[in-house]
């Protein structure tokens, strides 16, 4: 029943005949084309739909769009004229409060507002205004900055004109973000373009006995319907091929793909599957790591043993990776020391929640050619796990990366794509799937879920004598990134102290929940917060005070690590010692110390980051500006238009707004292994750098024929090409360029192609590794103040120190932006986010409500400092980042609490309810203890 | 797309009660929509008429009218947050409001809708229940009043009849009387009550009367706790009287456990934020636990 719908959309009147059950939301999107308002949860839970009805903030997709009849409508796209606005919008790009853009539209049109009511609003004030627009990249602080610079509270804003490495230059595309102007999956539509649906799995373990698909074939608007059969059957995986693009035999996880429908809409789509009718033989299912290894668990992949598989480890039963690191005697380790403290640990799964839900759109061309839009990080692998998924020549497919509106890890991998690409080829129309947030939550990874023994033995002086740790990891399903962040276990558990006899047992294990994989340093916030609470702990029994005992045992540059790496360019105990002094930690002890649940901690990682490999091209136009190449994707850190053009214009003697940045696909650019592992800056820097340093070299030697000097006494500086000595022989980039174009054919244009190489280690002490070392390695170390509320449960982080050795700040605004962002998210796995699933494999928090996300209310003022030892086998000397940097929230937030109340919780997230059980039980024994005479 | 088949928008309460009663079952009255839209999204759900309430201007606003205050069923949850009448009348429930998801949520949800969708945990219904509000219901031929208490029946579930509309939310007068509101999740904003709880009292020579406490999300409707009150009436308070009434309170709750809290914890933030609001509306200027 179509009704009409007259309103007026940014001034001006719009009529048009609509559904009953449309929304604003996507009236606005998908009738009148105003892409800026981005779809995030659906359900009044992100913000990102926010506009302007009649004056006031609604998210869009809680109004049906009939409700809007008669009403004054503002998105974005009309919020650009207004002045008030654009001040604001100045003020995001100049403060870096852009980092994915996907919150971006409903931020700014949330802060207008505030500002329109209330010209000069307290931070509070702000911060309350701000508390419906979730944010997962930034942890707010920048772009409350940006408000409040707007609102003329805050004078000080970032320098940005200076050299062009170290200066804090504003992205160069976030005007795209601020305009509303991105391009995101869901953005995109093509000719013909239907839509397709994922029938899941209702069972976490059951054999497929039959699927019905007779009455959805036949139902409205249906164009194809896929099962497993109509799948080769082509394994696919990271390390391990263990993975089918959907289920043939058996269900897996409740989610797991049964059957796919593109329909004409979504909704016919979403008809259809309920109209399928698929038969289950129930099968036992498991869902932790200690049930699926009990030797009667039922057997969750029959096959294990014949899957492909990248590296050499032993596997049984439903363990599908056995890490093992064994040096010096452990058992004589123990003995030797004065004393022993063992310990259990877990840590709960949480999830990447990128606004931007996982999309894809296919399309078939007359040639057969498959061409693919991802939300993905890793265009160049997903091209390779389609090609061995669909069985499909990695020729035949064409990956287009687009904007990623968050991606944190959870689109390293392969997930809606082929489901788009296997009913497009069926229908011969372009699919488009963008997932549901319940969808997000059900089958697009998280983090692992774990658990740990960890027992040391130390010296009375506090040095350590052995360590052995046990940990298990719950993978789900799929092995996926399992093995990778089992191996990476091994690494962050050796990386910091000295430990002169370790043993670790490592097990990577399915079980019947969706497959856990990589998020934002797979493995370190687990194995950090199960270290850096026990190392306190030690620190205590020892009566020392935490940084002095940190200090004692800290490797040393040029020492080897426990898995035989060598240390270069880092500095652990220069590194500590200038975060503590810069959190005034002496002071904040002695402070605390009289003061009621009130306490300090701090938490310390040891990260690798960089390696796989990375190419670009860098072109000097006819006008002598220039373009780099990549086939490196932006995932929402902002370096490929922050580091990127300041790396290349320092190498070419430019500036960095001289540079611009051409992101290609895996038709048209070099290849890049995807970013992931903190290998944006890193890697890619390099392979930038080295590309504009040979295109640098060929100006010259153009530039020395037309001048008639040896290319040698040349030099590029400020757009120029100039000779040494005589500076008067000097010729512009441009003159250069185009009489190279024009004579000889162009593009001046540099090459690289590079491949980090991975570390070595000994060999001998491990067993299990899918990896041996990423190459560049840094250490972090954050230090809070907190002050817990007995009554509630409830923290206040009353001060929050994240220092970071980042090797060169290329740009101090963007690493300040990784800290700040990774401290939030940090703190929501330390304190509220969880995946929650009840006894038969469902997840029961799976929408935005009930999974926790950080507010603006809830995230504290972090102060990031930035440390600086240059990797100096890299041109640019840069560290990776973007990883470390929640790893050691939970470690120094659970140490401030034992601080404060003498309380350890050695599991994650430490709640509210969890951590006033543990103030009631402590409260109980001391009362015990007292009656006791104790 | 919601689950929608059929949407009516009429500007008096009689063509809405008409079309509603025209529609083929299921039909519902959408006030802002922010619980019904989400209920309207799976696709497991039947197709629903929808009748709005948004073009009725009788439904809407906050007066002053013999000695009580009348809320308009389809006002926003943000204008009861900001209104002065409310905060000098009875200052929880503003409090509340403000407390309620987020502020693009408080400018579409309405205090009719909260109260009709009848959620366990609703936040403006703790503090309507210690106001001892009353709701006008509406159909054609006449109208009745009810008490709160007697209107929430359970979970989603209330005394409304097939057809008939809360048109508006009554408050007796609170002249000389406190009130507070409280409510614990498990962050701090944009969040479903683990607890609420709202307490209101007058103080006449030093003695407590007027006393009521209402409890959220610690039962199927919110609940009052009598017992609780009791021990406070007529009483001359102190650190004693406090944690008694608290403990009663916590006795007094219903709670389950839940993927948003354990039955135990609840129980026992009903203790400290009963605690806690007696101590701060009675002593605000010792420490949290009041007293002698």
């Amino acid at each position: 029943m179509l009704t009409r719908l007259q309103f007026t959309v940014n001034d001006s009147v719009v009529s048009l005949e609509c559904e009953p059950g449309e929304t604003l939301l996507t009236v606005l999107r998908q009738r009148l084309g105003l892409k800026g308002t981005r779809a995030g949860c659906k359900s009044g839970e992100c913000g990102s739909c926010t506009v302007l009805m009649n004056g006031k903030t609604v998210n869009s997709c809680m109004v049906l769009a009939l409700e809007a009849h008669g009403a004054e409508i503002w998105t974005i796209e009309g919020m650009n004229r207004d002045p008030l606005f654009q001040r604001l919008q100045a003020a995001f790009m100049q403060h870096g409060a852009v980092q994915c853009g996907y919150c971006t539209s409903g931020m700014l049109i949330s802060a207008r507002q505030l500002l329109r009511e209330k010209p000069s609003p307290t931070r509070e004030e702000t911060r309350t205004a701000l508390s419906g627009n979730l944010c997962r990249c930034t942890g707010y602080k920048k772009i409350i900055d940006a408000v409040e610079t707007v609102a003329g509270n805050l004078t000080r804003v970032p320098l940005q004109d200076g050299p062009n490495i170290g200066t804090s230059f504003p992205r160069a595309d976030a005007v795209e973000y601020v305009s509303g102007a991105a391009v995101y999956v869901d953005d995109i539509e093509r000719p013909g373009m239907v839509y397709g649906r994922v029938l899941r799995s209702a069972h976490a373990h059951a054999r497929i006995l039959n699927i019905d698909t007779s009455a959805a074939e036949e139902a409205e608007g249906v164009l194809a319907v896929v099962t497993g059969a109509d799948v080769p059957e082509g394994y696919f995986g990271v390390d391990l091929k263990d993975q089918l693009v959907m289920a043939r035999d058996k269900v897996r996880y409740r989610g797991d793909a049964v059957a796919l429908v593109a329909a004409r809409t979504v909704s016919q789509a979403e008809h259809a599957l309920q109209l399928i009718k698929v038969d289950y033989e129930i099968l036992p299912a498991v869902f932790t790591a200690e049930d699926a290894m009990k030797p009667d668990a039922p057997i969750i992949h029959e096959k294990l043993q014949d899957y492909e598989i990248g590296f050499k480890t032993e596997r049984y039963g439903n363990v599908c990776t056995v890490a093992e690191v064994d040096y010096g005697d452990t058992e004589k380790g123990f003995r030797e020391s004065d004393f022993v403290l063992e310990e259990e640990y877990s840590t709960a799964s949480h999830h990447q929640v990128s606004l931007e839900p996982h999309g894809a759109i296919a399309e078939v061309d007359c040639y057969g050619k498959v061409t693919v839009w991802s939300s993905t990080q890793k265009p160049f692998a997903m091209r390779r796990y389609l090609s061995h998924g669909l069985k499909m020549p990695i020729s035949s497919i064409r990956v287009i990366a687009e904007r990623v509106g968050g991606g944190f890890g959870g689109k390293l991998e392969l997930n809606v794509e082929p489901y788009a690409v296997l009913l497009a080829q069926k229908c011969g129309r372009p699919v488009k799937i963008i997932y549901s947030r319940a969808e997000e939550f059900v089958s697009t990874g998280g983090r692992h879920s774990t658990s740990y023994t960890i027992k040391t033995g130390v010296k009375k002086d506090g040095t350590i004598q052995a360590r052995r740790i046990t940990f298990k990891y719950d993978t789900g399903a799929f092995s996926g990134n399992g093995p990778t962040t089992t191996t990476l276990v091994c690494q962050v558990s050796t990386g910091l102290y000295r430990v002169p006899n370790m043993h670790i047992d490592g097990y990577c294990v399915y079980t019947n929940k969706n497959n856990f994989g990589s998020f934002r340093g797979p493995s370190a916030p687990q194995t950090t917060f199960v270290i850096e609470s026990h190392t306190d702990n030690l620190a205590r029994a020892l009566n020392l005070d935490p940084l002095e005992f940190r200090m004692r045992n800290l490797l040393q540059a040029g020492e080897r690590t426990g898995l035989g790496q060598l240390l270069e360019n880092i500095d652990y105990r220069q590194t500590l010692q200038a975060v503590a002094e810069r959190a005034g930690w002496s002071e904040l002890k002695k402070e605390t110390a009289g003061l009621q649940h009130e306490g300090v901690g701090m938490g310390i990682v040891f990260w690798l980051s960089g390696g796989w490999a990375a190419s670009a091209d860098v072109r000097i136009n006819e006008d002598g500006t220039v373009f780099v190449y990549t086939g490196a994707t932006e995932m929402g850190t902002g370096y490929l238009y922050t580091t990127i053009p300041q790396i290349a214009a320092e190498e070419l003697g430019l500036r960095p707004n001289q540079i611009e940045v051409v992101r290609g696909d895996t038709s048209t650019a070099s290849y890049d292994h995807g970013i992931g592992g903190s290998r944006g800056a890193y890697t890619v820097g390099m392979a930038v750098q080295i590309a504009a340093r040979k295109a640098k070299e060929k100006l010259l030697a153009a530039a020395a024929r037309k001048l008639n000097v040896d290319p040698r006494d040349l030099e590029a500086i400020e757009g120029l090409v100039r000779h040494r000595e005589h500076p008067v022989l000097q010729l512009t980039f441009g003159q250069i360029s185009m009489d190279e174009h024009m004579l000889y054919g162009g593009p001046i244009v540099g090459h690289a192609e590079i491949l980090p190489q991975l570390k070595e280690i000994d060999q001998s002490r491990v067993k299990g590794l899918s990896f041996t070392a990423f190459p560049g390695n840094t250490i972090a170390c954050h230090i809070t103040r907190v002050k817990v509320d007995e009554e509630s449960g409830s923290l206040q982080i009353k001060k929050y120190v994240a220092g970071h050795d980042v090797g060169r700040a290329v740009n101090p605004m963007a690493i300040e932006g990784q800290i700040e962002g990774g401290v939030a998210m940090g703190l929501g796995f330390a304190l509220m986010e969880e995946m929650q699933f009840d006894a038969s494999g469902r997840i029961v928090n799976a929408n935005l409500s009930d999974y926790k996300l950080p507010t603006s209310m809830d995230v504290p003022e972090i102060e990031p400092v930035i440390i600086e030892h240059p990797e100096k086998e890299r041109l640019h000397g840069i560290k990776g980042l973007g990883e470390p940097t929640m790893a050691p929230v939970a470690a120094a937030v659970a140490n401030a609490i034992y601080d404060a109340e003498g309380i350890r919780i050695r599991s994650t997230p430490m709640t509210r309810e969890k951590l006033f059980h543990a103030l009631q039980q402590d409260s109980k024994v001391t009362n015990s203890n007292k009656n006791a005479g104790i | 797309m919601k689950m929608v088949k059929a949407y009516h928008r009429n500007p008096t309460l009689e063509d809405a009660y008409t079309a509603y009663s025209k529609a083929e079952s299921p039909v519902r009255y959408l006030a802002g929509g922010t619980d019904l839209l989400i209920h309207l999204s799976s696709p497991q759900q039947e197709l629903s008429t929808v009748v709005s309430l948004s073009a009725i201007e009788e439904l809407r606003g906050i007066s002053l009218m013999d000695q009580e205050v009348r809320i308009g069923a389809m006002t926003s949850v943000g204008e009861i947050a900001s209104s002065s009448l409310l905060h000098s009348y009875f200052s929880a429930l503003p409090q509340a409001a403000h407390e309620l998801g987020s502020p693009p949520i408080r400018n579409r949800a309405t205090i009719g809708g909260n109260i009709c969708n009848a959620s366990p945990s609703g936040d403006l219904l703790s503090p309507l229940l210690a106001a001892d509000s009353t709701v006008v219901l509406w159909r054609p031929g006449g109208t009745r009043r009810l008490p709160l208490a007697e209107f929430l029946l359970g979970p989603g579930k209330t005394a409304l009849e097939k057809g008939e509309i809360l048109t508006e939310v009554r408050i007796p007068s609170h002249e000389g009387a406190v009130s507070r509101f409280r409510k614990i999740g498990k962050k701090n904003a944009v969040e479903i009550s683990i607890v609420n709880a709202c307490l209101t009292f007058k103080t006449e020579a030093g003695r407590i009367s007027d006393v009521r406490i209402a409890l959220g999300a610690v039962g199927p409707v919110p609940l009052r706790a009598v017992g609780a009150e009791a021990l406070l009436r007529n009483s001359v308070p102190g650190r004693e009287t406090i944690a008694a009434a608290a403990d009663k309170a916590a006795l007094e709750a219903q709670p389950i456990s839940d993927v948003r809290g354990s039955a135990g914890y609840r129980r026992e933030m009903v203790r400290n934020l009963i605690r806690g609001m007696l101590a701060d509306a009675l002593f605000p200027n010792s420490g949290a636990d009041g007293g002698e």
